[in-house]
C-alpha cells in the first residue's frame, strides 16, 4: 500500500482551480456565446440570405402571355406550353456523356459535336441545349433519359407564342423574342398587359446541385398575362390582305402596298394590313419570294446586313410608320375645307384650261388635260387640279393650314401602335408661298401617314367628326374580368354635318360617274376619291403611288377602306385603275359581312343575284318555267322526264340570267369545260367567251360593256363543271386622270 | 495493487452523480447531432446514412462501460502507470511519424478492424497523469525553476517536437493549455509563466526576422480569418460555408435534421464542423445548450477537484475537465471564426470512435476520484 503523497489542494490551489472555472466560463465559453449571439441574431440576415443564394435552385416558370382576340374572340396570338432542354453536365456520369451526345443530337436535331462540347465541359452546371422544343421532342429527351439512366438533363417548361392564323395580321400583331417580349405591332405596344408574372419554384440543392431531400420546395404559381380583345374582325382582314396580296402581286408593287379599313363611326380599324409581310411565327424568315433569292446569291458580312435590312423592312408597318404623297386623295381635304370656311359652294364654277400659273410657273392637269368649266363636283370627279388651285387661293394659306391641322394631319394619331412618326411633313402657313399653297391644295405636297389619311376621310364622311383610330378594344385579367374598356373618342369637330353631307354626294358621284368608277359595288352605294402621286425624293421620276379611298354606304357611311399601292409598274399606274378595285372588292365583301342589305338601282337589278329555286324531281317544262320566273336560264340535258340533278346546287346564289344545267336521265355525265382566259378582255367580250364554254359569271366593279376584267376568280385551264360561276373583278384602266402636274 | 484490481467487485462509495448525468447528457446529445450532421455526407460517401453513426455508437457503448469500470478503479493506481503512459505515449508519437500520410499529416495509426488510434490523445492522457503525479510528489518545491519548471518542460518539450513532427499544431497547443493549466493548479511560480510567454513572443520574433519565408504564409492565414470572404473559393470556403450555417440557424433554428448546409456545403459536417450544423438546425438556443453543458461540466468538475481528498486526484479532475473544456472552446471559436482555422474536434459530438472512448474512459477516471471525495454525496 501506497502512502497518501499529499493532502487535498491547499488554499491558493484551490483559489486557482476557482479562478480557471471562472476564466473559462466568462471569457471562453461566455465570450464565445456573445460570438453566436452576433452570427445568430444581430447577422441572421445576412447569413440566412447567402446561405439561401447557394442552396436554393430557383427555377422559373415562364408565364404565358395573354392571348390577342379579334372581335369574335378567334384568337389571333396565343402561348403554347413548350420545353427547354439545359444540362447540368457536371451531374452526368463520365460513360454516359458520348451516348448521350449522340442520342440527344439526334433527338433535338443539334450538332452531336456542339452537344458533346457542352456535356463535356464537367463542372459546368448549367449548358443550354435546345429552346422551346415541342411536347415530341421533349417526351423523346425524357424517355432517352430514362432508359439509359442519364442523369444531368433538365426539361424546364416554358410558353412559346404561337400565331395560329399564320401569315395573317402580322403588321398590327407584330411578333415576340426569345424572351418572349414584344417586339413590333401590338405585341410590343401592350407588352406590359401582355406578360405574365413568372412563377418560380424555388428547391434546395446540395453543393453538388442535386435537388436535396427536404420539403424545403416553394412554389409561386406564374400568372398569365392579361387578354387583349381587338376591333379587328379575322374576315374583314382576310378580304383585305387577301384582295391586297392579289394587287401587290398582280401590280408589281415594289415598294409594298398598304390597306386598311376603318369604321367611320366611331375610328376602329377592322383589319389593317401592309403586304408583303411576314409570318409572325417565323419572324425573321423573309417572306418575299424574290428578296429571298437575292440574298441566296450573298455571302458573308454582306448577306447578313442585306438580310437585317430585308427583316426590318418586312416587319415595318407601313400603315402607320411611314409617310407618303396622299396626291388627290387629298383633294377631299382640299374640298371639305374650301366647303365648311364657305369659300366655295357645291356649284362654285372654276376654269381648267391649258394651265394654270401661279407666281410664274404653270400648273397642268394629269396628261395636259383641258377639262373646261368646272363645278366642285366636276371638279372632284375629273381629280381637276387647276380648279383644286383655285379652290386653294380661294381657302388661303392661313385656313388651309389650320384645317390640315384640325384634320389631325399635322401629328401622330395616336393609334395603339408603335412607331408612329411623332410629325408628319407638311409646310406651315407661314413657310407657305402660292406655289406651295397650289401644290399643296391637290395634295401633292405633304407628306402623311395612310392612317392619318383614313381618319381624316372617315371625319369626312362622318359627319365632321375626327375619330381617335383604335385597335383594343377592351382588356381583359386571366379570370375574365374587363381591366379596360376603350371607347370610341371624339377628338375634334373638323367641318360641319351639310359640309359633310355635300362631301358624302360628291364622293359618290365620284365613283358614278368620274375617276373613282372602278369602286363601284352593285347595290352598294359607294364614295370615294383615287389617287395617283409623284413620290417627290424617289431617283425614279416615274416612281407612282396609286391609291384608292372608299366610303360605303354613302347615305349612311359605316366603312372606309384606304389602299395605297407603293410604286406598281403596271400600265396604268393611276390608283382608280389600280387601287380602287381592290377597294370595291373589300367593300362589297366587308358589307356584306356585317349583312348590309343591298339597294339595287332599276339597271342594277336585272344583274343582281338571285337565290336559285331547287328543281329536282319536277318535269323538265315545269322546271323550265320556274327557273325562269326566277330569272334563270336553263340547259337540259337528256330526254328523261324528270329533272334528276341540277348544277349550280339550289339554294346558291348567282346572278340573274345564269344558265343552270339539268340533267334527266341517269347516268348522263356531267357537262364539263375548261375555264377560259378573260383577263384584259372587255366585260362585253368575256361574257361571251364564258357563254360559250358553259360558264356562268358574276362581276365586281362597274357592270358596264366596255369596262376590262382586272382579274378573274378561276385560272384559265382549269376543268370545272359547265354552269360553274366564275367571278370577275372589271374595271376601267382609261379614267379622268387625277396624275399630278408637275412631271412635265 | 491486484487486491486493488480485485476489489471492483466490492462495495465502494457513490460516484457523482451529476458529473455522470452531464456525462450522459453530452454522450446522448452528441450521438443524435452526429447522426443528424453525418446524415447526408454518409449517404453521398458510403451510400448508407449510418456510415458514421453506426461506430459511434458502438464505441459510445463499449466508452461507457469503461467509463463504469474506471471509475471503480481506484485512481491512485496511475501513479505507477503515469510514467510507462508517457513511455508508450512517445513510442506511438514516433511510431505514427512511420504511418501513411492523410490530408498532409501523420496523425492516425491504424489499428487493423478497430480503427484508428491518435497517439496524441494517449499524449494527452500520459501528459495530465505524469504532470498531476509530479506536482502531487514536489507540490512544496512548486516554485524553483527546477522543480516546478524543468521537468514539465522538458515532457512538454519532448511532446511538443514529436507532435508538430506530424504535423499537429492544434494538438500541440491543447498539450501546452493543459500542461499550463496544471502547472498553475499545482503551484508553478508565476514568474515563471510571464517569462515562458515572454519567450514566445521572443520567438515570434526570431521567426519574423529569420525565417521570413513564413511571414507571407502567415499573414495569409490571418487574412483569411481576418475576411474570409476576401477568398471564398480557397482559404476561406470552410469558414464561409461554416458561418453560413451557424448564421442562417437564427434564434432556434431550421429545426433537428432540417440542416441544409449538411448537404455537402459544410466540409466535415460529421467531425470538425459538427458544431455549425447544431447551430444551424437548433440555433442560438441549441448552440448555448451545449456552450452550458460544457459550462455545467467545467463547474462540477472543479467542483469535485475542490473536494477531492488529494491532490493527485485534484490534479486528475482539473486536467481531464479543463481538457474537455479547452477543447470544446477552441472546436467553437475556430468554427465562428473566432480563431484561425485549426482542426480540433468537439468532445462528445464530433466522429471517432477511439477518441470518444478514450474521453470515456478518462470521465471514468473523474468518476473514480468522485467517489472518494469528501462531502456532498448524492
Amino acid at each position: 500500500m501506497r502512502e497518501q503523497p499529499s493532502a487535498a489542494l491547499h488554499r491558493g490551489m484551490k483559489w486557482k482551480t476557482r479562478g480557471l472555472a471562472v476564466f473559462f466560463s466568462t471569457v471562453c465559453l461566455g465570450g464565445l456565446i456573445f460570438r453566436l449571439w452576433t452570427l445568430q441574431v444581430t447577422d441572421y440576415e445576412f447569413y440566412a440570405q447567402k446561405a439561401a443564394d447557394q442552396q436554393l435552385r430557383d427555377t422559373v416558370i415562364a408565364a404565358p402571355r395573354g392571348d390577342i382576340l379579334d372581335a369574335n374572340g378567334k384568337p389571333l396570338a396565343v402561348s403554347a406550353s413548350c420545353w427547354t432542354v439545359r444540362a447540368l453536365p457536371r451531374e452526368m456520369a463520365d460513360e454516359h456523356v458520348q451516348e448521350a451526345s449522340r442520342v440527344l443530337a439526334e433527338i433535338l436535331e443539334l450538332e452531336e459535336q456542339d452537344v458533346l462540347e457542352k456535356l463535356s465541359d464537367r463542372k459546368s452546371n448549367d449548358k443550354l441545349l435546345r429552346r422551346r422544343v415541342n411536347r415530341e421532342m421533349a417526351d423523346a429527351v425524357q424517355t432517352a433519359c430514362a432508359e439509359h439512366g442519364w442523369q444531368g438533363i433538365l426539361l424546364i417548361q416554358d410558353t412559346k407564342r404561337w400565331y395560329p392564323e399564320g401569315d395573317f395580321g402580322a403588321s398590327f400583331l407584330g411578333f415576340t423574342n426569345v424572351d418572349n417580349q414584344g417586339v413590333s405591332g401590338l405585341e410590343l405596344e401592350y407588352n406590359s398587359q401582355l406578360t405574365g408574372q413568372d412563377g418560380l419554384v424555388l428547391s434546395a440543392k446540395n453543393a453538388w446541385g442535386y435537388t436535396m431531400p427536404t420539403d424545403y420546395d416553394t412554389h409561386f404559381a406564374p400568372v398569365k398575362g392579361n387578354d387583349l380583345h381587338l376591333t379587328i374582325n379575322v374576315n374583314v382582314q382576310h378580304y383585305l390582305e387577301t384582295a391586297l396580296s392579289y394587287a401587290v402581286q398582280e401590280h408589281n408593287v415594289t415598294a409594298r402596298g398598304v390597306g386598311i379599313v376603318m369604321e367611320v363611326d366611331t375610328g376602329r380599324i377592322l383589319a389593317i394590313s401592309t403586304k408583303p409581310d411576314y409570318d409572325p411565327n417565323e419572324p425573321r424568315v423573309i417572306s418575299d419570294s424574290q428578296t429571298r433569292q437575292e440574298l441566296e446569291q450573298l455571302s458573308g458580312e454582306e448577306k447578313s446586313q442585306a438580310l437585317q435590312l430585308a427583316q426590318q423592312l418586312q416587319w415595318r408597318n407601313k400603315a402607320v410608320s411611314d409617310l407618303y404623297e396622299p396626291g388627290s386623295v387629298f383633294k377631299l381635304i382640299t374640298a371639305a375645307a374650301a366647303l365648311d370656311a364657305g369659300v366655295v359652294s357645291q356649284n362654285s364654277v372654276f376654269h381648267c384650261g391649258k394651265s394654270y400659273s401661279v407666281s410664274g410657273i404653270a400648273f397642268h392637269c394629269a396628261n395636259h388635260k383641258k377639262h373646261g368649266s368646272q363645278t366642285l363636283t366636276n371638279a372632284l370627279e375629273n381629280s381637276c387640279n387647276q380648279s383644286f388651285i383655285q379652290i386653294g387661293q380661294l381657302l388661303g394659306k392661313e385656313a388651309y393650314a389650320d384645317y390640315f391641322a384640325a384634320f389631325g394631319l399635322r401629328v401622330a394619331t395616336g393609334i395603339d401602335l408603335p412607331a408612329e412618326p411623332k410629325k408628319s411633313e407638311f409646310y406651315t402657313a407661314d413657310r407657305m408661298g402660292p406655289v406651295e399653297l397650289a401644290s399643296c391644295s391637290f395634295g401633292q405636297s405633304n407628306k402623311i401617314t395612310p392612317i392619318q389619311m383614313i381618319t381624316a376621310v372617315s371625319a369626312v364622311v362622318n359627319g365632321g367628326r375626327l375619330m381617335q383610330p383604335y385597335l383594343v378594344e377592351k382588356i381583359t385579367d386571366p379570370e375574365g374580368d374587363v381591366i379596360m374598356t376603350t371607347q370610341p373618342q371624339v377628338k375634334d369637330q373638323v367641318i360641319s354635318e351639310e359640309t359633310s353631307a355635300v362631301m358624302r354626294q360628291m364622293m359618290e358621284s365620284v365613283v358614278n360617274n368620274g375617276g373613282g368608277k372602278n369602286a363601284y359595288v352593285a347595290g352598294y352605294r359607294v364614295g370615294g376619291k383615287s389617287g395617283t402621286s409623284q413620290k417627290l425624293d424617289s431617283e425614279d421620276e416615274s416612281a407612282r403611288i396609286a391609291s384608292f379611298v372608299g366610303v360605303a354606304p354613302m347615305d349612311d357611311p359605316k366603312i372606309a377602306v384606304l389602299i395605297v399601292l407603293d410604286e406598281p409598274h403596271h400600265l396604268n399606274n393611276g390608283g382608280g385603275a389600280l387601287a380602287a378595285p381592290v377597294v370595291a372588292q373589300v367593300l362589297e365583301q366587308t358589307l356584306e359581312y356585317y349583312g348590309e342589305e343591298r339597294q339595287y338601282t332599276e339597271e342594277e337589278q336585272e344583274n343582281r343575284l338571285a337565290t336559285l329555286p331547287g328543281v329536282e324531281q319536277a318535269e323538265p317544262e315545269q322546271a323550265q318555267k320556274d327557273l325562269m320566273e326566277a330569272g334563270f336560264a336553263t340547259k337540259i340535258v337528256g330526254d328523261g322526264a324528270q329533272v334528276l340533278g341540277q348544277y349550280p346546287a339550289a339554294g346558291q346564289s348567282l346572278p340573274r340570267g345564269s344558265t343552270v344545267v339539268l340533267y334527266t336521265e341517269e347516268g348522263w355525265d356531267t357537262l364539263a369545260t375548261v375555264v377560259p382566259a378573260v383577263t384584259g378582255q372587255t366585260l362585253e367580250q368575256a361574257q361571251q367567251t364564258l357563254l360559250r364554254a358553259g360558264l356562268n359569271l358574276r362581276v365586281t366593279g362597274p357592270y358596264e360593256d366596255t369596262a376590262v376584267v382586272l382579274s378573274q376568280g378561276l385560272t384559265a385551264g382549269e376543268q370545272v363543271q359547265q354552269g360553274t360561276v366564275v367571278s370577275l373583278s372589271v374595271g376601267f384602266l382609261e379614267l379622268p386622270e387625277d396624275g399630278d402636274s408637275l412631271d412635265d | 495493487m491486484l487486491q486493488k484490481i480485485g476489489g471492483w467487485a466490492k462495495h465502494q462509495p457513490p460516484m457523482d452523480l451529476p458529473f455522470f448525468i452531464l456525462v450522459i447528457t453530452l454522450v446522448a446529445f452528441g450521438l443524435v447531432m452526429l447522426f443528424s450532421a453525418s446524415y447526408a455526407v454518409a449517404m453521398y460517401r458510403r451510400n448508407t446514412p449510418y456510415a458514421y453513426i453506426r461506430p459511434q455508437l458502438l464505441f459510445a457503448v463499449v466508452g461507457l462501460i469503461a467509463m463504469y469500470l474506471a471509475s471503480r478503479v481506484d485512481y491512485h493506481i496511475y501513479h505507477k502507470l503515469a510514467l510507462p503512459m508517457l513511455g508508450i505515449s512517445m513510442v506511438l508519437l514516433v511510431v505514427v511519424l512511420f504511418m501513411p500520410e492523410y490530408n498532409g499529416c501523420k496523425r492516425w495509426i491504424v489499428l487493423p478492424g478497430l480503427g484508428t488510434l491518435q497517439p496524441s490523445e494517449i499524449a494527452k492522457f500520459a501528459l495530465i497523469l505524469t504532470f498531476s503525479h509530479i506536482i502531487s510528489l514536489n507540490h512544496q518545491k512548486m516554485q524553483g525553476f527546477l522543480v516546478g519548471v524543468m521537468p514539465f518542460a522538458v515532457i512538454l518539450g519532448v511532446l511538443a517536437v514529436l507532435m508538430l513532427l506530424e504535423p499537429h499544431l492544434s494538438g500541440t497547443m491543447l498539450l501546452f493549455g493543459i500542461g499550463g493549466v496544471l502547472m498553475f493548479v499545482g503551484g508553478t511560480g508565476l514568474r515563471w509563466f510571464a517569462l515562458a510567454g515572454g519567450a514566445g513572443l521572443g520567438a515570434i520574433a526570431a521567426a519574423i526576422i529569420f525565417l521570413p519565408d513564413l511571414v507571407p504564409y502567415a499573414t495569409d492565414r490571418l487574412a483569411s480569418w481576418l475576411d474570409p470572404f476576401s477568398d471564398p473559393l480557397g482559404d476561406g470556403h470552410q469558414t464561409i460555408q461554416s458561418l453560413y450555417a451557424i448564421g442562417s440557424g437564427g434564434a432556434t433554428g431550421l429545426g433537428l435534421g432540417n440542416s441544409r448546409q449538411k448537404y455537402l456545403y459544410v466540409p466535415e459536417p460529421q467531425n470538425d464542423f459538427i458544431f455549425s450544423i447544431v447551430c444551424e438546425e437548433l440555433g442560438f438556443v441549441g448552440a448555448c445548450l451545449v456552450i452550458v453543458l460544457f459550462m455545467l461540466l467545467l463547474w462540477r468538475g472543479m467542483s469535485l477537484a475542490l473536494q477531492a481528498p488529494d491532490k493527485f486526484g485534484a490534479l486528475l479532475v482539473v486536467g481531464f475537465v479543463v481538457q474537455v473544456v479547452m477543447q470544446a472552446v477552441l472546436n467553437i471559436a475556430v468554427v465562428t471564426n473566432t480563431i484561425p482555422n485549426t482542426g480540433i474536434s468537439l468532445p462528445f459530438f464530433s466522429s471517432g470512435g477511439t477518441s470518444l472512448m478514450m474521453l470515456l474512459g478518462e470521465m471514468g477516471i473523474v468518476l473514480s476520484v468522485s467517489r472518494q471525495c469528501t462531502q456532498q454525496k448524492y
